[in-house]
């Protein structure tokens, strides 16, 4: 089904027993990642067009999430400008395993341009040094003082969030 | 006679240069680099060589060039080798964040 909050940057399709019934999306065969394996094996496919667009895909692609062949996706509700970019991102999950099977159904809905990028991939640039991280201290103009803050809770938090890698990965907040 | 490939190369969501041509094929002679092509894709977007390539030498973090759908950071940055009818997406690092 589609989440759409306007009070959230993004929409989200997910399958409904995950909004209703607690189901969690993040998992191989049916079997929950753990964080190690999250950080191993969970990705996206990126695909960019203009909000309009993407909505219409994401209409398409919602059976595909209902039926779990795709397990989640998230996009852009309008351009981030201040990440420099030009359109709009959807991001469509999924655990390597699952990546040619998921492409395969981009395919059939139009998708044309390859490109996928590891969760660990988003997560370290949102790191101390990160381009992510350090694009969003820019953009607001932080004190080299409050920038640090930033930059510690951004590292307690990773630590917090995976510091037990056998622990059942639980998600990030959007 | 030297062997000849054909690559396409994808800039997709960029705002980080001004973009002049956002789709190209480029057919090269021998066995291209990643780094042959971002100099082939500079030469009809002027700035894309600097976007793309930090100080050292390596892959900028604030671009992230794909491969068939993936890194190019690990197939060996500029030094991957391409294989014919190879397409290379050139995607803003931020988007997916």
């Amino acid at each position: 089904m589609i989440v759409d909050r306007p009070s959230s940057h993004f929409v989200f399709v997910v399958p409904e027993d995950h909004v209703y019934r607690r189901y969690n999306y993040i998992n191989h065969d049916g079997k929950p990642l753990t964080n190690k394996e999250y950080l191993e094996s969970w990705g996206k496919w990126l695909v960019f067009d203009t909000a309009k667009e993407l909505a219409d895909l994401a209409r398409l692609l919602d059976p595909f999430v209902e039926a779990r062949d795709v397990p989640a996706i998230k996009y852009d509700r309008q351009k981030i400008e201040e990440f420099g970019l030009d359109r709009c991102v959807m991001c469509i999950y999924c655990h390597i395993a699952r990546r040619d099977a998921v492409w395969d159904i981009l395919v059939s809905v139009g998708v044309q341009q390859k490109a996928w990028a590891f969760e660990r991939e988003t997560l370290e640039r949102w790191q101390p040094g990160g381009a992510n991280l350090e694009r969003w201290i820019e953009g607001r103009k932080l004190s080299p003082q409050q920038a640090d803050v930033v930059r510690r809770q951004a590292e307690a938090q990773f630590k917090h969030l995976f510091g037990n890698e056998d622990a059942i990965f639980t998600g990030i907040e959007q | 006679m030297p062997m000849q490939l054909t690559v396409t190369v994808n800039l997709l969501g960029m705002r980080l240069f001004q973009v002049r041509r956002d789709a190209m094929e480029l057919t090269i002679d021998g066995q291209p680099t990643l780094a042959q092509v971002i100099d082939l894709v500079d030469d009809q977007n002027p700035g894309f060589r600097q976007a793309v390539l930090d100080q050292a030498g390596g892959l900028s973090k604030q671009i992230a060039v794909l491969i068939n759908g993936d890194n190019a950071q690990f197939r060996g940055g500029p030094n991957a080798s391409l294989a014919d009818n190879d397409v290379i997406n050139v995607i803003p690092a931020l988007a997916g964040g």
